[in-house]
């Protein structure tokens, strides 16, 4: 297959699956009504409820949520120089899942800031986890030191969301546990719109491809290609916390994603960042999409968290990855 | 038109790297930097380089600190090849000669027959579409070689190379390929400082050698100066017989 086939075939699986789960779920919606919508006529009010309140503001929050995560895990993967790097595997998740679960905890919730100072904290939590990590691996030099700190720091970092659990209220549980799952299912258009930034920053980390290809030879390679490495870790570092840190505050924590996406990418379109990074958004967009609807459907009326279910995908995947590249990562 | 290290010194963790090194590289010559392992020459390389900044004393790029020049400008005006470049991502050959470009700025397309002259020239036309985590040593080596030179192969007059061991990897075949690239690149104006340990590959293709022991320059000058009995004795412990051969060059063979 060339790469322009490749390209037109997942922008349309992106929209077709859009269309697609907009008429699975609990709810059965008729074709014929789903054409009605399309063409603009109105049905139900039921239907139309479904449609517009609950369906379509999942399916935007999926593809924006799939895309920023696949794609930052593609630039932490550049910058980190290693192929296994993924936002939830060194601790950003956790982190920024812990300052969530803290804010709800301390009931800090329904003060004014609300959702705001939530996804706020969720920001914070995974900056801080990620400038850790980095710092970590700096100290010692080697990438491996890096990933072993991200590992510990996010043991860490679910130690601290179970002792939240441990202290929080019955209702609040219910949430802290929705944290460590993953899930849209509290999707609205109010997450949505808190949601576009996420596109925005996709964008920033578009921008920095070129520098991120230099950094894959090394930071001495890229230094002496004229870039700056600290100054493009600190701002690769900070769109990877303000996407986390959204993707976090409004779904929860969602694995695998970022780790799986970039590779098959590279499988299919080569190394280079410019492709990897606009792929991997629209190929994590469609996956996680589908592991959504999948999880809508498959035990309906209730739904299996999607975090469940790119976990159970996504590790097998992941233990095919290091069985396969045999110790040649570099880890 | 140099690249010049002044009285510099350098430590790292309180031990002493290099001590009192002063030499210059000049637009136009190849300076081949030999001594035995750890002797500091890819810390001198690194210091020259302005990747590690000198304890004392100073280096100067055409008279500019590092300090005064952008990583930016520098990069247009100075291409490095690092020891060693481990790479996991599945880039192809041609994409990592590419990479060369980004200080110019510039799509790919625009510089698409430059690629192709140095790819031919390092024997990489046929590997240009492979991908290179599989290719073996010396491929590799010759295709960050490649990266290097597209980097400042547009401006070669007053820019500068500094290769540190490029031949290491390489066959003799491209060994030789090399050290004829590197003449042409100071025929054309560039300053090469390349570090080897092929004593008589550096001596037949230097303008200058540079001997350093424990980070300490012990001789600097003509193969033939530089290289006396005394000099790689104490060097590298070994004594060298050197035969001239027909055509009037010299060649060191190695005993105990």
């Amino acid at each position: 297959m060339t790469k322009p086939i490749v390209w037109m075939m997942l922008l349309m699986a992106v929209v077709a699956s859009a269309f697609a789960a907009m008429f699975f779920g609990s709810a059965t919606i008729s074709v014929a009504q789903g054409w009605s919508l399309i063409i603009g006529e109105s049905t139900s009010p039921l239907v139309d409820t479904i449609i517009f309140q609950i369906r379509l503001p999942r399916v935007l929050l999926a593809l924006i949520v799939g895309a920023g995560t696949a794609a930052t895990g593609a630039a932490i993967q550049g910058m980190f120089r290693n192929p296994l790097a993924d936002p939830a595997l060194i601790g950003v998740s956790s982190g920024a899942a812990l300052f969530a679960a803290a804010y709800m905890v301390l009931n800090l919730h329904n003060s004014a800031w609300g959702f705001l100072g939530l996804a706020g904290s969720a920001f914070t939590g995974g900056f801080i986890t990620t400038l850790l990590v980095l710092k970590v691996g700096q100290r010692s030099g080697t990438i491996s030191s890096m990933l072993l700190a991200g590992i510990a720091v996010n043991a860490i970092a679910l130690a601290g969301v179970g002792l939240f659990s441990y202290l929080s209220s019955d209702l609040q549980l219910r949430s802290v546990a929705f944290w460590a799952l993953g899930s849209f299912n509290g999707a609205d258009w109010v997450g949505v719109q808190v949601a576009l930034v996420i596109p925005i920053v996709v964008l920033l980390l578009y921008r920095d491809s070129q520098k991120l290809n230099a950094v894959t030879l090394g930071d001495l390679e890229a230094t002496h290609l004229g870039i700056n490495v600290p100054r493009l870790r600190t701002r690769i570092v900070l769109y990877t916390a303000v996407i986390t840190g959204t993707s976090v505050a409004l779904v929860g924590i969602i694995a695998f994603i970022g780790l799986v996406v970039p590779h098959l990418i590279r499988l299919m379109l080569g190394s280079n960042h410019h492709t990897v990074i606009p792929g991997s958004a629209l190929l994590g967009a469609l996956l996680l999409l589908m592991a959504d609807t999948l999880g809508r459907v498959i035990i309906a009326p209730a739904e299996l968290p999607v975090g469940i279910l790119t976990a159970l995908l996504g590790g097998p995947f992941f233990i095919y990855l290091v069985v396969q590249q045999k110790g040649r990562l570099g880890i | 038109m140099t690249l010049r290290a002044e009285h510099c010194g350098l430590s790292y963790a309180g031990q002493r790297i290099l001590h009192d090194v002063s030499l210059e590289l000049k637009a136009g010559e190849i300076l081949a930097v030999v001594g035995p392992n750890g002797a500091g020459k890819s810390s001198l390389v690194g210091l020259l380089a302005g990747t590690s900044r000198p304890t004392l004393g100073s280096v100067t790029l055409d008279n500019q600190l590092y300090a005064d020049i952008s990583l930016a400008a520098r990069a247009t005006r100075l291409a490095v090849l690092p020891q060693h470049t481990s790479l996991d991502f599945p880039f192809t050959v041609d994409e990592i000669i590419e990479m060369g470009r980004i200080p110019h700025g510039g799509n790919a397309r625009m510089h698409a027959p430059m690629r192709a002259e140095i790819a031919a020239l390092l024997g990489l036309e046929a590997l240009r579409e492979r991908v290179y985590t599989t290719l073996s040593g010396g491929e590799k080596q010759r295709t960050q070689i490649a990266r290097v030179l597209c980097q400042l192969w547009d401006c070669l007059p007053a820019s500068y190379f500094l290769f540190d061991e490029p031949t290491g990897a390489l066959d003799i075949a491209h060994q030789l390929v090399f050290m004829s690239l590197a003449r042409q690149l100071a025929q054309q104006g560039a300053g090469v400082l390349t570090v080897m340990h092929d004593i008589n590959l550096a001596a037949r293709y230097a303008d200058r050698l540079v001997l350093l022991k424990d980070g300490e320059v012990m001789g600097i000058g003509t193969p033939a100066e530089v290289l006396t009995n005394e000099h790689v004795k104490a060097a590298f412990g070994v004594t060298p017989q050197v035969v001239l051969l027909a055509d009037g060059s010299r060649q060191w063979l190695f005993v105990e």
